[in-house]
């Protein structure tokens, strides 16, 4: 056989192969039909708490294309239509009281969920959680331009009618500490009702030493400085030195402020902090909460079962386990508002998800002020819904709305 | 250097020694043409105009070879978004056809080196306007350099004197690479096979049958260099339809696979009147993959034309006409996917549906006057129109874009026998058009009204392509034989063309070519 006949069958056998592969393309595409809109029919039960579905409302999130749907429920099940063929996010979510009355967070959801067949039945369990009265109220995660992140803050609020002691109160970011399309993969025993800490901190304190008043603020710093200074980065929005608390890393080029140290608990399995020089999280935006251990021997530490590993994490990092029902507050941040589907956290814990738009942009985000107690101070709407709760964009600002600082903290004391 | 560049450098290679074979054999039998003579001869073979390469041997079988070299700029605002605000080429053709024993050959090379300045949006393909509505786009106003690779040859071969059989084919090799974040290096090809026959059904009467097969790919790798800097991306699903997609810090690839199948008929008469009808019909179907490690359906485009041309010429004594008339149909059904990642299996396509339509008509003709000359003409005027009407439609949430266009333009040219020796000639031409906007309109109803792929990217399409405008263009070839001895013409072609919207803010827009080549 010569070079030139063998030339011409490989010819042919590539065209062959381009004209077949092109025929199994052709038949698909021919296969498809034009978009219409789907029913479906939503039924929600709980075993732990009775609820008519009266009061709870039905939110649908296209995670790709932003489209919501929103309905009330006037009873326990809901009929849905005009919903176009995609991945969803359903929440049925709403607040009722538990037997002991206190105000509960209800929610059932299902997360990327795809809803491409007609007439489909949903079932939504209910589950719920503690309506904390300490919840996040600003968070400042972008920082500022050029690359300059060490003004990162979270402040947290009393907004409920009763003081709270902030002693012993955890803090923690979550993993993954951006938004992921990519899921960890957990080990069976890891599963559950948990959400998973990179990092945890504790307030100082020996029961009594924090109060935090009805309207009070308490900020923590990533390094408690006054930002502004020509050897950090004038054009930061915030100055931190009237922090309550910061996050020290030991870190001689930031040394520590006069703002009490928040107690370090967890980092990858161990009480340690590890090598890194700062508590950063991601300037994308973390996911982050406050929770209270129901179990006093709680230590993700020296109990393993507190603790988990994403088998689909190359550094086979520790992570810590905690249950919903620890949670006060949790807020979930991302890049933008296309990020739905990267939620890392659960919808009965934060439905929704807030965003600043971008990197080193100095701007935050801020929960809704939605009435005002008689001393001025206000109160902040919280529907587990970040998305809802929060403005997103904004100027970062220390106890906005005129929130109080607390009698302790150390520009007052001078400690 | 890797198979790509290698195959790429041999297939240059090929094709120039082909063209200079043929400039050597056509050199011998001195057979220069000047640029207006090479005008008329594709005119006058109307089969050249048509995709059956077969129907060649029924015109003028003419040898002949051109070589040019050129420089071309665009400058001004009134453009698509995604064009340069200023625009350079450099160009380099080579065209020729041979008689090889029975068989008539015709090859073609052109090679571009195309630089945009200030190009908008656009962020993933090199052509982004080739009917491909998943595509990427930021913010980022940024320079492109560009190269483009054209392949083309047709052979027709006498089987009998009834039949004839021919072959068309043609490769693509077009490279992108966008200068600013996001960073784009973007590489298209198609290669193109049409194979042919006319059968004579008398001396008068022919007809004529040619298949269509060509495949597509483009590749669109899409990287940052800054990294400190979130850089927003907007991938594309139509109308402005767009999914925000933050920090493509980590990359993007999208790799784009079509075929295209498709037919075309022709009828001939010659006569004292020649006409030929031809109808072409294509079909394609390009699937959108986004990843190569875990690819995921982004979508797929059934894009199908059909486009009928009919051309007529008349050769009298002193003047001769030419008529065209044509009507082309183009619809692309967008197909999107629902998909979801599966840990084990990757990315799961569960459910599919048409989502967005793209329909364009055009309705065209043109009447030429020729006055007859021993060199190609003395003279010709035109008179042109073009109506096309777009519709494009996002079907839930509804979203549509429309306008209708007339555009007339009249044209005229002027052929100067300046000196007998050497053949010295000036070919002088002008042509004026106006394009009538008759309606345009865009109205989004989708998510995220605020996004650029709305406000900016669309809204400034729709404001240039449904404008009112007016064109001018001049233009002025100089040739001459190189000496009494060779059958050799060298040619050197100037060109300026200036349009105009009506509407001020969109300003205006110039074009300056200047190319130097030589016909034997």
């Amino acid at each position: 056989m010569t070079i030139k006949q063998n030339a011409i069958y490989i010819l042919i056998a590539a065209l062959w192969t381009a004209v077949f592969t092109g025929c199994e393309s052709f038949s698909d595409a021919d296969g498809v039909t034009d978009i219409r809109y789907l029913s479906a029919q939503v039924t929600i039960s709980s075993d732990t708490y009775e609820t008519t579905g009266e009061g709870l409302t039905l939110s649908l999130t296209d995670v790709d294309k932003g489209t919501v749907i929103e309905k009330a429920l006037t009873g326990s099940t809901i009929a849905l239509d005009e919903i176009l063929p995609g991945i969803y996010n359903l929440s049925v979510y709403g607040s009722t009281k538990d037997a002991e009355g206190r105000d509960i967070y209800l929610n059932g959801e299902h997360t990327n969920y795809p809803i491409v067949e007609n007439n489909k039945k949903i079932e939504v369990e209910m589950k719920g959680s503690l309506l904390g009265p300490v919840i996040f109220k600003e968070i400042f995660f972008s920082g500022t331009a050029n690359f300059y992140f060490r003004n990162q803050f979270y402040e947290v609020y009393n907004n409920s009618d009763e003081t709270v002691y902030l002693d012993g109160l955890y803090f923690a970011n979550l993993y993954p500490t951006t938004a992921s399309t990519f899921r960890p993969i957990w080990r069976e025993e890891d599963k559950g009702d948990y959400v998973y800490a990179d990092r945890i901190w504790k307030f100082p304190g020996n029961g009594t030493d924090y109060p935090l008043a009805p309207g009070e603020s308490c900020v923590i710093s990533q390094f408690a400085a006054n930002h502004k200074l020509p050897q950090y980065n004038p054009n930061s929005p915030v100055d931190g030195t009237s922090s309550e608390f910061e996050f020290n890393m030991n870190n001689p080029n930031y040394p520590d402020q006069p703002a009490p140290d928040m107690v370090h608990v967890f980092y990858d399995g161990k009480a340690g902090k590890g090598g890194s020089p700062q508590y950063l999280t991601s300037v994308f935006g973390g996911a982050f909460v406050l929770f209270k251990p129901l179990d006093e021997n709680y230590d993700p530490v020296n109990d393993k079962k507190w603790q988990a590993i994403d088998q689909d994490d190359y550094y086979e990092q520790i992570l810590a386990k905690i249950p919903y029902s620890y949670i006060w507050d949790a807020v979930e941040a991302g890049p933008n508002e296309s990020m739905l589907k990267g939620k890392r956290v659960p919808g009965v814990l934060d439905a929704g998800m807030t965003y600043v738009g971008d990197i080193y942009n100095s701007l935050g985000v801020a929960r809704k002020k939605i009435g005002e107690r008689a001393d001025g101070t206000p109160r902040l709407q919280d529907s587990n819904n970040s998305t809802n709760d929060f403005e997103h964009g904004v100027t970062p600002q220390f106890r906005r709305y005129g929130a109080k600082m607390p009698a302790w903290n150390h520009t007052l004391t001078g400690k | 250097m890797n198979v790509k560049i290698t195959l790429r450098y041999y297939s240059v290679t090929c094709a120039l020694l082909l063209l200079l074979s043929m400039g050597g054999a056509a050199q011998e039998a001195d057979n220069g043409l000047s640029p207006a003579a090479l005008e008329w001869m594709k005119i006058n073979g109307l089969w050249r105009q048509t995709p059956n390469a077969a129907g060649m041997l029924l015109g003028d079988t003419a040898v002949y070879s051109e070589l040019s070299a050129g420089f071309d700029t665009y400058r001004g605002s009134f453009r698509r978004p995604e064009q340069g605000d200023q625009e350079n080429n450099l160009t380099f053709s080579a065209e020729g056809a041979e008689k090889l024993k029975k068989t008539y050959v015709w090859g073609r090379f052109d090679y571009s080196r195309q630089t945009l300045r200030g190009a908008l949006y656009n962020a993933s393909l090199v052509d982004p306007f080739r009917g491909m509505p998943y595509y990427v786009i930021d913010q980022n106003a940024s320079d492109w350099n560009n190269q483009r690779y054209d392949l083309a040859f047709k052979a027709a071969y006498p089987a009998s004197s009834k039949i004839l059989f021919g072959i068309e084919s043609s490769y693509k090799a077009w490279i992108g690479a966008k200068q600013r974040d996001i960073r784009v290096d973007s590489r298209f090809y198609t290669i193109d096979v049409k194979p042919s026959v006319v059968y004579s059904v008398t001396p008068r009467h022919h007809i004529g049958f040619n298949l269509h097969y060509y495949n597509l790919k483009e590749y669109s790798e899409m990287s940052v260099v800054n990294l400190y800097i979130l850089q927003d991306a907007y991938e594309m699903y139509g109308l402005g339809n767009a999914r925000k997609n933050a920090g493509i810090n980590n990359g993007r690839e999208g790799v784009y696979i079509g075929n295209n199948v498709g037919f075309g008929i022709q009828y001939a008469y010659e006569g004292a009147v020649r006409f030929l009808l031809a109808s072409d019909f294509d079909k394609k179907v390009e699937d959108v993959q986004i990843g190569q490690m875990t690819p995921r359906d982004e979508g797929t485009v059934k894009d199908v034309q059909w486009r009928t041309r009919l051309q007529a010429l008349y050769k009298g004594q002193t003047w001769s006409h030419a008529f065209t008339l044509e009507y082309d149909y183009r619809h692309i059904d967008g197909i999107e996917y629902v998909t979801m990642l599966n840990d084990s299996t990757g990315w799961d396509k569960l459910h599919s549906d048409v989502r967005s339509k793209y329909r364009t008509q055009r309705i065209g003709g043109g009447y030429t006057l020729f006055g007859n000359g021993s060199d190609g003409y003395r003279k010709q005027i035109g008179l042109d129109m073009m109506y096309t009407k777009k519709q494009d439609d996002y079907l839930l949430p509804a979203s549509r874009l429309d306008y209708e266009n007339l555009l007339l333009t009249v044209q005229a040219k002027r052929n100067y026998l300046l000196s007998a020796r050497l053949q010295k000639r000036l070919l002088v031409g002008a042509s004026v058009s106006y394009n009538f906007n008759l309606s345009g309109n865009y109205r989004y109803g989708g998510n995220y009204p605020d996004y650029p792929s709305v406000i900016g990217l669309m809204q400034s399409d729709i404001d240039y392509l449904s404008a009112d405008y007016s064109l001018g263009s001049i233009s002025a070839t100089y040739s001459q034989r190189v000496n009494t001895h060779s059958g050799a013409t060298a040619f050197a072609k100037a060109t300026f063309t200036y349009s105009r919207a009506e509407e001020e803010v969109l300003g205006s827009r110039t074009y300056l070519q200047l190319s130097i080549g030589c016909n034997f």
